[in-house]
């Protein structure tokens, strides 16, 4: 069997089944991870695989990153036990499950934890936290211009693309100083923006998928953070509805780290099969 | 939808746009929400309303525009009239409960798709009618609102009557376009606002935003009482200015005394409505950010000079939105979107002073009614008519709390007065304090109590007088009576004379806790002397310096004591107990109260202890207060647990003695031992046990049930919520008390619930007050932090030959007389109790953020697993200052968990950059944390891991040995190993690329920052490259 390359394995690799998990792991970052809940997972016999993030640029429209993870999914022939889905993946997961659900001809669990939709505003939001975790590597006039170009961008675009396109525009000169004070050559920095292209494209492919029929059979772990997943979609006046919510005590941070939701998920895979 | 209308769609401006984002970006929706809406005394006919609602859309055609996203950004459209019906909803509500139903109507959000911004209601209630029309901001402003009210009003009435509507509602009102801001109002804003900074327009009350604001708001409402009314219409024309700008001078003085500013920024509402367009329906509202430099040194009249030139500047320039300058303007809170150039808003209407009006054959009068948000930190909204000028206080709860507003609006009064009776005053002199806030202070303050007798060695002989043969000292298993430890104390004093110590001479105690101790306490009182407490266990540099500084002239030691060499004081061996003496004579003098009682060392900011001097006094109160507050009885034992050298050790040493109880001294093991300590309460029935939160920390997981009924008393350091909660929940009451060496032991103290969530340290003791000053030391009210102060009778005498020091820290005051400034940060609650917030010099300024390490320190406590936290900063001042914490976690580090939990509740700045887990925190001779030492740690730990010691770390082989030292070397951490993670260690994704290419330039091999994702150890890397190669 050959190492997917659209997929990382986090554990179990031999298992009979396996578990699909969506997020975009951009390392460094606060929330919990899949490497997190795998870890509490390891026990059980799925092997769970994690999403790599694909390169800006490769394919296009929605289908794109979806079609390339499930190439390998069939290549590899085992059964999908369930498909996680974290945040915006959770859109992704959505779509990867009822595929899979066609083709297996038995409904993989659909596991989803704060999922969220993909929108101008999440791109713009997130401009704002990447800005905000170089913010101490700026000075405050740096971080007030890069702010401000931001909100002209998402003034003058309601597309994803030329909205996607202009901020990661921003992102470039911005970065570039912080980029000279680590002293990091070209490869370095040309890498390092390509890792935020490609989580732009990610929250643009994601929206281009209508997932509220696939959540419609999905379970949700709502988080209690208000503004995260489910909360802020209630908090916007949107009701989603999904197949059934497990509201936790848990923040959005620990999410995925927290062992009463590993527990959950556990008892989840054991129980909810469906078909 | 008629095609006709696609043409028509225009887009959308910029001030629109920004309203539109703010829309979206709050988590709840609504903040945006606006209202027109009247009650009247009776009900209200739906057909009519139905007919005057359509009258209002069809002449106003702002209220029948609509915003949608497109393609092309967010653009507008005018509906047709006829295309436009909005159904009025009926609604019902109990009588009384009208606001309410109003209330959650407005704040129901709009969709902006193209779909209506307005709507209607007509809420039926037995106590009369109301109606509603609720609109979003985008087509609406509050000029609109007093235009819809009128018009409303008209119409209604004539089709009420079964007339025709008036003739001026049915022609259609020209809508008003803005036209673009001029060059030269562009020029002028650019120059009013060059250099400010909006980081300066914090308040020192309240709390900080959260990282994703709510905006959630609430309002209080106050009217200016007769007085302020009549003397604000005297000032406008003492000091020839509009009435508004009296008013936004004061607001501005209030802000800047509550630490805003000097350089301040309001933020003012202002309508730019051409004259010809005065009742246009739609969002011609400019929000100006106007700068007014509050100078405290000057009088009001100048300031009110700087307002009306900021205020008359503003409505001048009024056509330039705020938006336009934003990107030149250093603002306030990172990056996050909640970017404004100000923080708090005036806001000013005349009102005619109508509070009903005639509608139809009924009587109406206006609803205020508010959508729940607030913008900005605070506005004050005035609405001033002839005989009243009253204000509504809108704050964000996030920041302020109703306690806060409601007293900015008291003192916003007294300022006002104070400024008239004054105006050519400095204006930092001028009374800040409201009525509620000197209450508070007040009722607080009056501790007032007789001590009799003043002094603690008078107390104990009418002890020994009263009870020789009770039992007063049980150590080690034996007893000491009463009479035995006098007999103790009256051997040391005539030790104490043959050897030449007289009155006033320092007389150091160097022994370990126990009844010898006591008594050569006793004996040095007696013999006219000062103590001073040595701890023989602490470094023998320290008690060199100390027994050098203090000029002692005998030192009294227990065998086994050895004292560092070259001691020049009279050394002498501490008398044995066992012997009755004479029984004492209480008709015999005590000492002179105001003379000094004991020397005690602490350590200084500099590293070098400095000792304070107290009176017999000083410490008579402490103690009295104490045996009062536990309710110490003869039938009490109360444990000697701290070392003889922390002052607070004096309490239990002579609380039991003062009492006729019993003292019963633990051994050391117990200091640090829980279980040990336990078990010795237990033995010996101890009520009353005090010790410092890092001490109780571990009684506290050990206790089991072993507290219950017992009094605790913590104190000496932070009290954790966590830690708080555990010991109120032991069954112990638990006593939280609160003071320096400087000012006698304790002096504030308070009962801590089983619930507590914020811990306070109770209210200042007997004969005790306090005060809060600001960094000039004017006296701040209630709920505002600034420096504690404390007076009365814990007052030292000031420090032992060190007069600078003494005059720096001691000082007088009108009111309070002779105090202590004691360095912490503190605010008054509104119920009279203290809540400190730190340390003055533990508020550091990080590239443009102020941080308080305590609250850095309180968030990581919160973390599930953490014992004990600290947060030092190192490279303070500099470019590359950085924050370190030292943590606590018994049961292992989640750095990662720990790092993510920070993040979601502080500011980047204020996330710690390194997390060093050590097994205990380093503790100060007086078992509190030693933040010097940890500073030092830190310091040292970066110096190591300077460029110059970048040298290869710990010999490991292979390819994992060379990408380990990378690690090390790139986190700046040498405490890591192959295992370690970079992501979890400290390493963020821009390191991770510098370690990247590191790694490509030592091994000559192509790595990729994703390579790095996927493989973050430097043994997992190591596999890649090796299976790679």
């Amino acid at each position: 069997m050959t190492e997917p390359q659209t997929w990382r394995v986090l554990g179990n690799a031999d298992a009979h089944e396996l578990v699909l998990a969506v997020d975009f792991d951009a390392t460094g970052r606060a929330e919990g991870r899949f490497t997190d809940l795998a870890a509490g997972l390891a026990g059980l016999p799925f092997s769970i695989w994690e999403t790599v993030p694909q390169e800006a640029g490769t394919g296009a429209g929605g289908t794109g990153p979806v079609e390339r993870w499930l190439e390998e999914v069939a290549a590899d022939g085992r059964p999908v036990r369930a498909v996680f889905g974290f945040c915006v993946g959770g859109v992704y997961a959505g779509a990867i499950a009822q595929r899979i659900a066609e083709r297996q001809g038995r409904a993989p669990a659909l596991v989803l934890f704060d999922p969220e939709q993909s929108g101008p505003l999440t791109l713009y939001s997130q401009f704002h936290k990447v800005l905000d975790s170089m913010s101490t590597l700026l000075s405050d006039e740096e971080t007030a211009q890069a702010a401000a170009e931001a909100r002209r961008a998402h003034e003058q675009h309601t597309e994803m693309a030329p909205l996607g396109a202009e901020l990661l525009d921003v992102y470039r000169h911005t970065a570039k100083p912080v980029f000279d004070r680590l002293e990091l050559d070209e490869k370095r920095q040309e890498e390092f923006t390509a890792v935020f292209a490609s989580f732009v494209s990610y929250l643009i492919a994601a929206a281009e998928i209508d997932p509220l029929r696939a959540w419609r059979e999905a379970v949700v772990v709502t988080s209690s953070s208000p503004t995260s997943g489910l909360n802020g979609s209630r908090g916007a006046g949107q009701d989603i509805a999904v197949g059934r919510e497990l509201r936790v005590d848990v923040p959005h941070v620990d999410l995925l780290r927290d062992p009463g939701v590993t527990r959950t998920v556990a008892e989840l895979l054991g129980t909810e099969t469906r078909g | 939808m008629p095609e006709a209308t696609q043409p028509r769609s225009l887009p959308a401006d910029s001030k629109e746009h920004a309203l539109w984002l703010l829309d979206e970006l709050v988590p709840v929706k609504g903040v945006n929400n606006l209202s027109v809406a009247l009650q009247a005394d009776a009900a209200l006919l739906g057909p009519a309303v139905q007919g005057t609602v359509e009258l209002l859309l069809r002449r106003h055609e702002a209220l029948r525009t609509v915003f949608r996203q497109e393609e092309a950004g967010l653009t507008k459209e005018v509906l047709d009239a006829d295309a436009l019906r909005i159904e009025i909803e009926e609604l019902a509500a109990e009588p009384g409960e009208v606001a309410a139903v109003v209330g959650e109507f407005i704040a129901r959000p709009f969709d902006i798709d193209g779909r209506p911004l307005v709507r209607a209601a007509l809420v039926r209630c037995a106590d009369g009618d109301a109606f509603c029309l609720a609109v979003h901001h985008l087509v609406f402003d509050t000029v609109s609102g007093a235009v819809l009210l009128d018009e409303f009003t008209a119409g209604y009435t004539a089709l009420a009557a079964g007339g025709e509507p008036p003739a001026e509602l049915l022609a259609a009102q020209p809508p008003y376009r803005e036209p673009a801001p001029r060059p030269a109002a562009v020029e002028y804003w650019r120059g009013q606002l060059a250099g400010a900074d909006a980081a300066g327009l914090a308040l020192w009350c309240g709390s900080e935003d959260l990282p994703e604001p709510t905006l959630t708001g609430d309002q209080v409402t106050a009217d200016l009482s007769p007085r302020a009314t009549e003397v604000l219409r005297r000032l406008q024309k003492e000091l020839r200015a509009p009435e508004a700008v009296v008013l936004l001078a004061a607001y501005g003085l209030l802000l800047a005394r509550h630490g805003a500013g000097p350089d301040l920024v309001v933020g003012t509402p202002v309508n730019v409505r051409a004259r010809e367009a005065s009742r246009a329906v739609g969002y011609h509202v400019n929000t100006l950010p106007m700068r007014i430099p509050v100078d405290l040194g000057g009088g009001f009249r100048g300031l009110v000079r700087t307002a009306r030139d900021a205020f008359l500047g503003a409505v001048a320039h009024a056509d330039v939105p705020v938006d336009v300058l934003t990107p030149e303007l250093r603002r306030d809170g990172g990056a996050s979107w909640r970017n404004t150039v100000f923080r708090h808003l005036f806001n000013y209407v005349p009102d005619d002073g109508r509070t009903t009006f005639p509608l139809a054959d009924t009587t109406a009068r206006r609803l205020p009614v508010e959508n729940g948000f607030s913008k900005f930190d605070l506005e004050f909204f005035f609405l001033s008519s002839a005989d009243r000028v009253s204000i509504r206080a809108a704050y964000y709860t996030q920041v302020l709390d109703r306690a806060d507003v409601q007293g900015l609006l008291e003192r916003f009064e007294s300022l006002l007065l104070a400024a008239a009776a004054g105006p050519d005053l400095p204006m930092g002199e001028l009374p800040l304090a409201g009525p509620s806030d000197r209450a508070v202070l007040a009722a607080s303050n009056d501790t007032a109590r007789p001590v009799e007798p003043a002094d603690v060695l008078t107390a104990v002989r009418e002890r020994v007088a009263l009870a020789p043969s009770a039992s007063a000292v049980v150590s080690g298993g034996r007893s000491t009576t009463y009479a035995e430890l006098w007999g103790a104390a009256e051997h040391t004093r005539a030790v104490l004379a043959d050897a030449g110590v007289g009155a006033g001479d320092i007389v150091a105690l160097a022994a370990p806790r126990g009844p010898a101790l006591a008594a050569a306490a006793l004996g040095v009182w007696l013999a006219g002397a000062v103590y001073l407490p040595v701890d023989p266990e602490h470094p023998v540099q320290r008690l060199a310096y100390v027994l050098e500084d203090s000029g002692a002239r005998a030192v009294l030691t227990a065998p086994g004591v050895e004292l560092p060499e070259g001691v020049r004081a009279r050394v002498l061996p501490l008398e044995r107990v066992g012997q009755d003496g004479p029984l004492p004579d209480t008709s015999a003098n005590g000492p002179d109260p105001d003379s000094c009682a004991y020397l005690i060392y602490t350590s200084g900011s500099t590293g070098k202890p400095k000792g304070t001097l107290i009176s017999h006094r000083s410490l008579g109160n402490v103690v009295q207060h104490f045996a009062e507050e536990l309710k110490v009885t003869a039938e009490d034992s109360v444990l000697w647990l701290t070392t003889f050298a922390f002052d607070i050790s004096a309490l239990e040493l002579f609380l039991p003695l003062v009492c006729g109880g019993r003292l019963v001294v633990a051994s050391d093991e117990a200091r640090t031992d829980g279980r040990a300590l336990l078990g010795e309460v237990v033995a010996h029935d101890v009520g009353i046990v005090q010790a410092t939160p890092t001490t109780w920390r571990v009684v506290a997981d050990a206790a089991d049930g072993r507290l219950a009924g017992r009094r605790l008393v913590c104190g000496g350091e932070p009290l954790p919520p966590a830690l708080a909660r555990t010991l109120a929940a032991s069954g112990g009451s638990l006593l939280h008390v609160y003071g320096p060496s400087e000012t006698t032991i304790w002096s504030t103290s308070g009962p801590v619930p089983a619930d507590v969530d914020r811990v306070d340290v109770g209210r200042p003791i007997a004969n005790t007050q306090v005060f809060i000053v600001d960094p000039d030391g004017r006296e701040l009210p209630v709920g505002v932090q600034g420096e504690l102060c404390i007076a009365g009778a814990g007052v030292a005498l000031g420090y032992h030959n060190r007069p600078e020091l003494t005059a720096e820290r001691f000082a007088d005051h009108p009111v309070y007389g002779r105090h202590y400034r004691t360095g912490d940060l503190a605010r008054l609650r509104p119920d009279g109790t203290v809540e400190l917030l730190g340390r003055t010099d533990r508020q550091i300024k990080l590239r443009g953020h102020r941080i308080e390490l305590g609250e850095v320190e309180a968030v990581l406590l919160g973390h599930p697993g953490m014992r004990d936290v600290a947060v030092v900063v190192v490279g303070r001042g500099g470019a590359d200052a950085a924050l370190v914490a030292f943590v606590e976690s018994p049961d292992g580090l989640d750095a990662a968990g720990l790092t993510a939990h920070a993040r979601s509740l502080l500011p980047s700045a204020a996330v710690p950059q390194e997390i060093v887990v050590l097994e205990s925190l380093p503790t100060t001779a007086n078992e509190k944390r030693d933040h010097l030492a940890l500073t030092r740690l830190a310091e040292q730990r970066r110096a190591e891991r300077s460029p110059a010691a970048e040298a290869v770390p710990e010999a490991q082989s292979g390819t994992a040995g060379q990408l380990l030292a990378l690690w090390q070397t790139t986190l700046g951490r040498t405490d890591i190993g192959p295992d370690a993670n970079f992501f979890d260690s400290g390493g963020h994704s821009l390191l991770g690329a510098q370690l990247v290419q590191r790694i490509e330039k030592t091994l000559g091999v192509p790595v990729r920052l994703t390579d790095l994702f996927a493989h973050p150890t430097p043994l997992a890397m190591a596999e890649r490259l090796e299976a790679g190669a």
